[in-house]
């Protein structure tokens, strides 16, 4: 056994010490949303702030979810978190496919104008995609949320470099056993790619459940609302009840927060299985 | 299943890969295709696998024109030089896709996998994944893979250019058990010349898209039909040399190899320069005659491989290796008799004098 120089420990500190630093600059919002939550309105607006009420007030969640229709909200949000998700994966998946194996007039020129979308900074899309559903009388519909965000450029390209790896001989053999073009996506492609496939899903399914701007701007009415919409409405509806606003925002925080931990571990199967040379 | 191939050829652009390929295979012959790479040896097999389009030219299985029958319908099975295996399913599952893919029921794709496996020595590995596999192994999965299906071709490309030296020997020889023992026409693709004498029935010599030769492997070895293949037999390879026959006999600048009276009746070469080649085994040790020195010497185990020069021309001999030779050892050495082969200005061998 080598012994440790005294630099290395003062090193090996002074790493801990920055990521504990970072550590708690991440978590400290989020553990000051949960405390809050639970706090009193005196506690909430006391000076100097305590970090751990006295009594947890856990009547503060359903007094939130009973002030607002919560419950409509995250079924909306499910509803076009899920299908734009779903959308997501076949379009990436069917284009990545096309991109990668088959072999078509102006694949090259269809790529490279599909690259140059990336150039557009969203928010440009965001007026030419409201025109678009208004023209359609999309507005205040689950469409109008879901159908501009079934495709994803980004994804299809990092998808169709993890596709361009996977060896030709592959291909040729499951030719040789009789496996259709279409089955070898499925039996193939997709499972030897579940790793990207699944980090894919997880970012769409962030992305979604957090999206903001567009709900907002395509739906009026109170049942088309999701959560992310409704909760700024609730938080001007409350007005100063800091303490069931945060209450709210931890009752929608917490389904991605699940999702995350769950597929978690399929992301980190998936990447040890890819990296051992095939 | 008898193959015959038929001015095949493949051309990209200029390049003609393969060039009027002729070829019989008889069935249940296991036939090397040998030749350095680009020769159009493994165009030649994807070409019989249907996975490339011949630009000209017949392939027949039997009496069935299969030239533009896809690969999927041709009934063979196709062996990768990476073995491209499935790496998300397991041993089994991988045997049984091809089964899986022709609708047979599972019950009985699952016999027959299990049975297949047997065959090739797989039993314990069957809920492996394959990256869980030696090299050999993968290599057997993949030959049960390809023979599952009961296809009437075995088509093999470069089948143990992935192993190591000595899984490379076992390995041949299991390819060429299994393929006794299932009795399937089988052809292979392999730049080691080794590999292709010791396991072919026959071996097919290609060169810049030209079929060479095509014989046994003993006879092809013996009697090479021309420079390019008496050059790519043989390990260390043959001495060639340019020399010279006169009416005394054959002569490399001075040295006498192999005078007239030796030469059999109607070899009449007429005098002049040839292109000329000594096995290093065909160099025979003397006690009298023209003394040659060592140069250096190399021990490879059951013989001595030691270079001397003759004239100005290295040469390469093969002793046993209980002779007592050293660099710098004198001895004298002559051609065993018909031994030394003769070849013409195209290339073509002549005479074996």
């Amino acid at each position: 056994m080598k012994s440790r120089k005294p630099s290395s420990v003062a090193a090996r500190i002074a790493q801990y010490a920055v990521l504990c630093l970072g550590a708690i600059f991440t978590l400290l919002p989020f553990l000051w949303m949960i405390s809050s939550s639970l706090k009193t309105p005196a506690e909430i607006v006391k000076i100097p702030p305590v970090m751990v009420p006295a009594v947890a007030q856990w009547s503060n969640y359903a007094t939130a979810w009973a002030a607002a229709p919560f419950g409509r909200y995250l079924i909306n949000t499910v509803i076009v978190t899920i299908l734009t998700t779903v959308g997501v994966l076949i379009t990436s998946v069917l284009s990545a496919f096309a991109f990668s194996r088959l072999k078509f007039p102006g694949k090259d020129l269809v790529f490279s104008l599909f690259m140059a979308t990336l150039m557009i900074p969203g928010e440009m899309l965001i007026i030419t995609n409201f025109m678009t559903i208004t023209k359609l009388k999309w507005i205040d519909t689950y469409q109008a949320m879901v159908v501009p965000w079934i495709s994803n450029v980004f994804y299809i390209y990092l998808l169709t470099q993890f596709f361009l790896q996977v060896p030709d001989a592959l291909y040729l053999a499951a030719k040789v056993d009789k496996c259709s073009d279409l089955k070898f996506m499925v039996r193939i492609m997709v499972p030897m790619n579940k790793s990207a496939i699944t980090t894919i899903a997880i970012l769409n399914i962030i992305g979604s459940w957090n999206s903001f701007l567009w709900p907002l701007l395509v739906t009026n009415s109170q049942e088309m609302r999701v959560l992310s919409t409704g909760l700024i409405r609730f938080q001007t509806e409350a007005g100063t009840s800091y303490e069931l606003v945060m209450a709210a925002s931890c009752i929608l925080v917490m389904p991605i927060v699940l999702i995350f931990l769950f597929l978690r571990k399929y992301v980190l199967e998936g990447v040890a299985f890819n990296g051992v040379k095939g | 299943m008898k193959i015959t191939i038929e001015h095949l050829t493949k051309q990209y652009g200029d390049f003609k890969a393969v060039d009027d390929l002729n070829l019989e295979i008889g069935d249940g012959e296991l036939v090397g295709l040998l030749g350095p790479s680009g020769c159009g040896k493994s165009t030649t097999l994807f070409m019989l696998s249907g996975l490339t389009e011949p630009s000209a030219g017949r392939i027949l299985f039997g009496d069935n024109d299969v030239t533009t029958i896809p690969p999927e319908d041709r009934e063979i099975g196709l062996v990768f030089q990476n073995y491209a295996l499935y790496p998300h399913m397991t041993v089994l599952e991988n045997i049984m896709f091809p089964l899986i893919n022709r609708k047979v029921p599972k019950q009985e794709a699952r016999d027959r996998a299990e049975k297949m496996a047997a065959v090739v020595h797989l039993e314990g590995l069957l809920n492996r994944k394959p990256k869980a596999l030696s090299g050999g192994q993968q290599q057997r999965v993949a030959i049960a893979r390809a023979l599952v299906k009961r296809p009437k071709v075995l088509l093999l490309d470069e089948p143990l250019s992935n192993l190591d030296a000595k899984l490379r020997v076992e390995t041949r020889e299991e390819i060429r058990r299994i393929q006794q023992e299932v009795q399937i026409t089988t052809i292979f693709v392999t730049h080691d010349q080794e590999e292709a004498m010791s396991i072919s029935d026959r071996i097919a010599v290609m060169d810049r898209g030209v079929l060479q030769q095509y014989e046994k492997p003993q006879e092809m070895y013996l009697n090479p039909v021309n420079e390019f293949v008496a050059n790519f037999l043989g390990m260390p390879q043959i001495n060639m040399f340019e020399g010279e026959i006169t009416a005394d006999g054959v002569w490399l600048n001075g040295h006498l190899l192999r005078s007239r009276q030796e030469m059999a009746a109607g070899q009449n070469l007429a005098p002049g320069k040839y292109r000329m080649g000594i096995r290093p085994e065909n160099f025979e040790l003397t006690a009298d005659g023209p003394q040659q020195t060592a140069s250096h010497v190399r021990m490879t185990g059951r013989d001595l491989l030691v270079f001397f020069k003759l004239d100005e021309t290295e040469m390469r001999l093969l002793a046993h290796s209980d002779r007592q030779l050293e660099r710098g050892s004198k001895f004298s050495a002559r051609v065993r008799p018909g031994q030394l082969t003769i070849f013409g200005a195209d290339g073509k061998t002549l005479a074996k004098v």
